[in-house]
């Protein structure tokens, strides 16, 4: 299975690489338990920073599509294709959506809600 | 006598394979790309031009002609040096010769390096492709060989301390030696790596190629790993048994070997007929 990236594409480099594999497990070319290349064989084949791809894989790790077990490799996740089928994006979108319609509510202004989630998002450890 | 005849023998052996047979068969190679593959349909081919091109495989075959030519006249003086050093020829004589000889092929080497760059430099591509496959050690070189490259390893060092008494002595020469063939293992395994996961220099090289290409570089280094400890245990039995006079020879052996066996192998199963040059030409998108 090939993955292609467009550096001139307006999308994240990273967004690209995790939109690639989660396509591909969506349409089986990548299968539970199929190994992926390792971060610095992709990163070189591509000719990305490795930070790209380490950050690709995290998210996809966090979303439970790939999993990784010590060095025999990263692998495509059991559940994949369930966790595929879930849109992050869409579901913190919706979240903000709802906690700023609730500050709104409480008489909060857009200029304070900026503030406020600056302030939360500058924090380190939260 | 007999023992520098036969010296001299294998060290003829070394000139012409060295700097007339493999160098020829390069040559052989590069004409054949360039008649095939003219610049001006395939120019991504020939990054610096067709010119510098050809500039290389002239100075290529120019230094092995006056290095095959150098070999006789060392060989002239190792004979006259023989006569007055009590009829020994200095071992390092085959080697240092054959430092001399690899120096063509380490520029026509450079000189791709260059051009790789030129290529990656002018690539205007946006697109960039890749598989979504682990390249293993195993898939390129069979598991036999490479724990026969271990075994040999293994072997060499249980042989040279066998021979010393089993002297664990931190600066011995059991342990000294063992570190050496170590680190010339421990520097195959960083090429193996590079080969691998490093960096993809060519490009324009179609996937399949590469893996022809990495296959048929993995499998040589197994070999001159094997040659490394064998030829070490070799050097431990001959200063063990007084065979001195055998050194030379060894060494030009040796050299003979590893030459052969590295260049050939990349030479015989990378064909020209099986790379795909479409890649490189001018029409070419690739996005």
């Amino acid at each position: 299975m090939e993955i292609v990236i467009d550096i001139d594409d307006p999308i994240p480099l990273f967004a690209q690489l995790i939109e690639q594999i989660k396509h591909a497990v969506a349409k089986e070319h990548l299968k539970p338990g199929d190994a992926l290349p390792s971060i610095r064989q992709l990163a070189n084949d591509l000719a990305l920073n490795s930070k790209t791809v380490a950050k690709a894989y995290r998210l996809l790790e966090r979303d439970s599509i790939i999993q990784t077990k010590g060095y025999r490799g990263t692998f495509i996740h059991p559940e994949a294709k369930k966790n595929s089928a879930v849109d992050m994006a869409a579901w913190v979108e919706e979240k903000i959506t709802h906690t700023i319609a609730v500050c709104r509510d409480a008489g909060v202004t857009d200029s304070e809600i900026r503030i406020a989630f600056a302030n939360v998002m500058n924090k380190r450890n939260v | 006598m007999l023992d520098n005849t036969l010296f001299y023998v294998i060290f003829i052996s070394q000139i012409i394979l060295l700097s007339y047979y493999i160098p020829a068969r390069f040559i052989t190679r590069l004409n054949k790309v360039i008649t095939l593959f003219p610049a001006e349909e395939y120019p991504k081919l020939y990054p610096k031009g067709i010119n510098y091109f050809q500039r290389q495989k002239r100075w290529f075959s120019i230094m092995n002609w006056a290095i095959l030519m150098l070999g006789f006249v060392v060989m002239y003086f190792i004979h006259l040096w023989a006569k007055s050093d009590n009829g020994e020829v200095n071992p390092m004589f085959p080697w240092a010769y054959f430092m001399l000889q690899l120096l063509p092929v380490l520029l026509l080497e450079q000189s791709g390096f260059k051009q790789f760059r030129e290529m990656r430099e002018e690539d205007s591509r946006t697109r960039r492709h890749a598989e979504m496959v682990p390249r293993k050690l195993f898939d390129f070189v069979s598991p036999g060989l490479f724990w026969s490259a271990i075994m040999a390893y293994l072997l060499f060092v249980l042989f040279i301390f066998a021979v010393h008494d089993f002297n664990v002595d931190i600066d011995g020469k059991p342990v000294l030696m063992s570190l050496i063939v170590l680190a010339g293992n421990i520097f195959f395994a960083g090429i193996i790596v590079f080969l691998l996961y490093g960096k993809k220099l060519d490009p324009y090289q179609d996937n399949k190629d590469r893996t022809l290409k990495i296959k048929y570089s993995i499998t040589p280094l197994m070999y001159v790993s094997i040659a490394v400890s064998v030829y070490a245990g070799v050097q431990v039995a001959i200063n063990q048994f007084n065979l001195d006079f055998l050194e030379p020879i060894m060494m030009s052996i040796y050299c003979q070997l590893i030459t052969l066996v590295t260049m050939t192998i990349q030479l015989n199963n990378i064909r020209i007929e099986d790379l795909n040059f479409e890649v490189y030409k001018k029409d070419t998108a690739g996005n």
